[in-house]
């Protein structure tokens, strides 16, 4: 009977080192790419997109999504994200005597959504957000700016994907 | 030319087993990977964009999301504090307020503890005197239902949706900054088994839940 080492020994094949040597290199990329896609779509700061559901009573506005923090709101655009500060402090957001908001950059933002009859303001609220947003919120609704409001996680990132 | 399977000195015939197991071990990567871009898809969530609605006369049946539980939540408790107070004057305002200050009221979810303040303003000779009245809902703990228990049929929730008018009434989320996966859950429920309107607002942590029981600023639930 012949043995393991003749059987291959005799035949034509080709030296294995070489191919064991690629295959390694190519376990070790997939591997690689792998851990990222995983840490990049089911990890903690996973993204969601999310797609608006047409139905009567959104009056066929379009959602402009705002993510709040409690101290910063973060306007997504198509030609990118603005950011506009406002601190944490809800009571300094304000100017006396007018009684007005002291960020510049939000009011314009606010102006320009009062003029947008075709768009409403969607907050997406992060657990940071919880303990001021109402004092945002009734600011935007003094205002007579439509708004909807939608917890997120503190890590998730999002966007709007519009169909 | 023939190719020889060893190379001078080595013998290859033991790698054999080896290159097979890598090869297999590609494939499930390869596999893995696969699967990891179709979970990716999952990313992208069809959703109701809500928007603030006029509650337009509805009143709001209150749920509050707590430490994982969903309690129910009964603004008429507040009403047993004012029993048995005595009638309101400028003269007896302080002992008034001491008096609703030491109130309790209170269910199986709740304890509610009465804040109430006073103020003065004018002169000497024309004083008044400003009442700011609210009233702290402190929850239970160990209280209320899980999200699990939240399915069934059977479930206090299920049991009080089944109840609601949604012509008359809408259910409203008060929710605490951990609780977010519990109020998705809740709101799906009343939603889609029960086909009501929902509104909800963010509680700051570990504060009560607090109205305010003459106007001001308090909680405005709002249907979205």
């Amino acid at each position: 009977m012949r043995n393991f080492h003749e059987s291959y020994s005799d035949s034509d094949h080709f030296d294995i080192l070489p191919f064991i040597a690629v295959m390694l290199i190519v376990l070790a990329t997939l591997l690689f790419v792998t851990m990222v896609m995983a840490s990049i779509n089911v990890g903690i700061d996973a993204g969601e997109g999310w797609v608006p559901i047409s139905e009567t009573g959104n009056d066929d506005k379009t959602p402009v999504l705002v993510e709040w923090n409690g101290e910063a709101i973060i306007v997504q655009k198509p030609s990118g994200n603005e950011s506009i500060f406002l601190g944490r402090n809800k009571y300094l957001w304000w100017v006396k005597p007018d009684v007005k908001f002291e960020s510049v950059k939000l009011l314009k933002f606010m102006s320009e959504m009062k003029s947008k009859k075709d768009s409403y303001v969607l907050f997406a609220v992060r657990p940071s957000g919880f303990e001021n947003f109402q004092a945002l919120a009734a600011e935007f609704r003094a205002k007579g700016i439509s708004i909807g409001y939608e917890p997120v996680e503190q890590g998730k990132r999002i966007k709007l994907i519009n169909k | 030319m023939r190719r020889n399977s060893t190379i001078e000195g080595v013998d290859n015939s033991g790698l054999i087993p080896f290159a097979d197991l890598l090869s297999n071990s590609v494939g499930i990567i390869i596999f893995v990977l696969a699967f990891t871009v179709l979970q990716s898809a999952s990313g992208i969530v069809p959703k109701k964009m809500p928007i603030e609605h006029s509650a337009n006369g509805s009143s709001s049946v209150i749920y509050v999301c707590h430490n994982q539980r969903l309690l129910p939540l009964n603004t008429d408790l507040t009403k047993s504090l004012f029993k048995g107070m005595p009638s309101l004057s400028y003269e007896n305002v302080d002992q008034w307020i001491r008096r609703f200050n030491q109130k309790r009221a209170g269910d199986d979810f709740f304890t509610v503890i009465p804040e109430g303040e006073t103020s003065y303003s004018g002169d000497d000779l024309d004083r008044s005197a400003q009442l700011t009245l609210s009233a702290a809902f402190y929850p239970k703990d160990y209280s209320g239902e899980t999200e699990i228990a939240l399915e069934r049929k059977e479930s206090l929730f299920c049991i009080s949706l089944s109840t609601i008018d949604n012509k008359k009434q809408f259910v409203y989320f008060l929710v605490y900054p951990d609780d977010i996966d519990l109020f998705r859950k809740a709101r799906e429920v009343a939603r889609t088994k029960y086909g009501l309107n929902v509104g909800w607002g963010p509680l700051e942590k570990d504060q009560p839940v607090r109205f305010s029981l003459n106007g001001g600023t308090g909680i405005k639930p709002q249907v979205q």
